[in-house]
């Protein structure tokens, strides 16, 4: 059998021109029939063996059985075409492009988790062919920030779509960009999953927060936005580290690091966004404060999110601000995402010392039975507990005591940064658990510089008491690694006091 | 009087920095484990260019100096009068970090 490409194979099949005589309607089925006969044979068919001076082993008889074997084959291939012949063999597939046919199962941590049997369950594209399986999906309320259950469900149906459609549509529902979290996740997901995926519906309001942060084509959309009127996004757009564990440089560390570039360029885009909006600038006091936010979240994600590559680890970051029309003139909400894939925190927070470990138990054991609701309890408080100051999984950042504070840094610097009112909102996703951390805690939480730092999602934050289970959302599915997504309000007024020192 | 010059880390190219393991590697490369047994003074000083240093990278860079010197002693081995307010601010945040290590909360253990 000729070694053609699947390209070369359509050429050479269109040009013969054979389904031409055939009815209009059959020829397009004939085409498709061919071609997946052509898939079919050059996937089945076996290669003789040749008896030479270094080959003794083939006989006779086993090529004859290959013979027998690879004619059962071109029968099968055949029979392809002669029931597309017939009107009843495979229907064309429109949107499915050829390429389609040859894409394979990618391995991705991150699907893997949402999807444990994905493995075994794939169904290769060719076999698609015969089941004609086809999925249109709605998404709707797509947010970390206000309804982590259902995002998760949905980014589920889309990694199952792809596990056995031959094609699918997603129609995503809502008419503005409520968090920019899930969208940073589908982007990372798009790259391992087969191009199954052939449009669907999404508001011009979306597609231009997609297009000006150009993770369209990270997820392979093809819009094309309308820009017409007053500008209304200003993007910071996705910025990403090399791939976990790819790091050769000897002086890695002693170098300029990617997350302090993009610390650099997030306060840049600020800036911008604030210049062009209000005609100001970030503060010293702002700019330090997303700086430090960048660094703290990027350094989190390369310490942690891979067990196997120590310091290592990649993420993605990307964020956006949007003029929001309201009852009282504009508003203006940024949306900042830092994801990180691989081990969620209540698995690698399990490495700490022997004495953390000791304590986090002890918390997990009293709390449990106060989460009967909760399949994954055990889960939540641990990725609480992670949270509290002085608790790291780096035991060797332990015995030399420091380290541990990140979070307090994180979640401080974002309530700084938000100004301590209106409708900011912090999600920390990662397992199966959503901790969402708005202004409730704010004054409750908020340490002094030198004092420690505990977040026990209860009223009087007392870590004897079990979390509110308001803030403690459990997900259907395995979140294979963290996800920190926030949305505030930038508050204009707020900046001009920073600069005025009133703070 | 020893200078640890925050510039061979920046290269000119950032603003900011960032990270525990790059605080421990730059400890290295300056050798703050051979300044800290020596008499000596260390002046640090930084480029115009930096603004910011979080508390991961203070921690980095500082945590054995406290083990070894502790709080107060090392307030006055190292020199961080010829820094900008908030550079200084950023390295007390990072060592009243490290001094809260040394109390090791009660609330969780």
């Amino acid at each position: 059998m000729p070694k053609w490409t699947l390209e070369e194979a359509r050429t050479v099949i269109e040009s013969t021109g054979n389904h031409r005589w055939y009815p209009e309607h059959l020829r397009e089925k004939i085409a498709s029939a061919r071609i997946a006969a052509f898939l079919y044979r050059q996937r089945n068919k076996r290669k003789l063996s040749v008896r030479s001076i270094g080959n003794k082993k083939a006989n006779r008889a086993t090529n004859k059985a290959l013979i027998a074997a690879n004619r059962r084959i071109a029968q099968l291939a055949r029979r392809i075409v002669l029931r597309a012949k017939r009107g009843a063999g495979l229907k064309p597939v429109h949107d499915c492009h050829p390429t389609l046919l040859l894409a394979r199962r990618k391995d991705s941590i991150f699907l893997d988790g949402i999807l444990p049997h994905r493995r075994t369950k794939w169904v290769p594209l060719a076999a698609r062919l015969k089941t004609q399986r086809t999925a249109r999906l709605m998404v709707e309320n797509f947010s970390f920030l206000r309804n982590p259950a259902g995002t998760m469900e949905a980014l589920r149906a889309i990694a199952e779509a792809e596990q056995d459609c031959l094609s699918a549509q997603i129609d995503f529902m809502d008419t503005t960009c409520a968090d920019i979290g899930p969208w940073l996740v589908l982007a990372m997901m798009r790259s391992h999953l087969a191009p199954i995926f052939t449009g669907g519906a999404i508001s011009n309001q979306m597609s231009k927060v997609l297009d000006a942060l150009r993770l369209k084509d990270q997820l392979r959309f093809s819009v094309t936005p309308s820009w017409q009127g007053e500008r209304d996004i200003w993007a910071f757009p996705l910025h990403m580290r090399r791939a976990a564990g790819t790091s050769t440089s000897p002086t890695v560390q002693i170098d300029p690091q990617a997350k302090e570039k993009a610390g650099d360029a997030l306060c840049a885009a600020i800036n911008t966004w604030l210049s062009e909006c209000a005609d100001q600038e970030l503060t010293a006091h702002g700019r330090r404060l997303v700086k430090k936010i960048t660094g703290e979240c990027l350094d989190n994600a390369e310490r942690h999110s891979r067990r196997e590559f120590e310091n290592d680890g990649d993420w993605m970051l990307t964020g956006f601000m949007e003029k929001v029309r309201g009852p009282d003139g504009h508003r203006f909400r940024c949306q900042l995402a830092f994801l990180s894939v691989g081990s969620s925190i209540s698995e690698t927070v399990q490495d700490c010392a022997p004495e953390t470990l000791e304590a986090m138990n002890r918390y997990v054991a009293a709390h449990k039975p106060s989460m009967p609701n909760h399949r994954s309890a055990d889960g939540h408080l641990r990725t609480i507990f992670a949270l509290q100051d002085m608790v790291t999984r780096d035991r060797h950042a332990y015995a030399e005591g420091r380290g541990g504070t990140g979070f307090r840094d994180i979640i401080c610097f974002f309530w700084d940064l938000a100004g301590g009112e209106g409708d900011a909102t912090l999600s920390v996703v990662s397992g199966r658990t959503c901790l969402t951390i708005d202004n409730t805690f704010r004054d409750l939480v908020f340490p002094q510089p030198s004092a420690t730092f505990n977040i026990w999602f209860n009223d009087t934050n007392d870590h004897t008491r079990p979390p509110d289970h308001a803030m403690v959302r459990e997900l259907d599915s395995d979140f294979r690694g963290a996800l920190i997504t926030m949305g505030f309000t930038l508050d204009v007024g707020y900046l001009e006091k920073t600069v005025d020192g009133d703070r | 009087m020893a200078t640890v010059d925050l510039a061979r880390l920046t290269k000119n190219e950032v603003s900011m920095l960032t990270g525990h393991e790059r605080g421990v590697q730059a400890r290295a490369l300056f050798s703050l484990d051979s300044l800290d047994v020596q008499d000596d003074v260390v002046r640090i000083v930084a480029p115009t260019n930096l603004d910011t240093i979080t508390p991961s990278f203070v921690q980095g860079f500082l945590a054995r100096s406290i083990s070894q010197l502790g709080r107060d002693r090392l307030l006055t081995k190292y020199d961080f009068s010829t820094l900008p307010a908030a550079l200084r601010e950023d390295f007390v945040t990072g060592i009243e970090r490290l001094a809260m290590h040394a109390r090791r909360s009660a609330a969780i253990h």
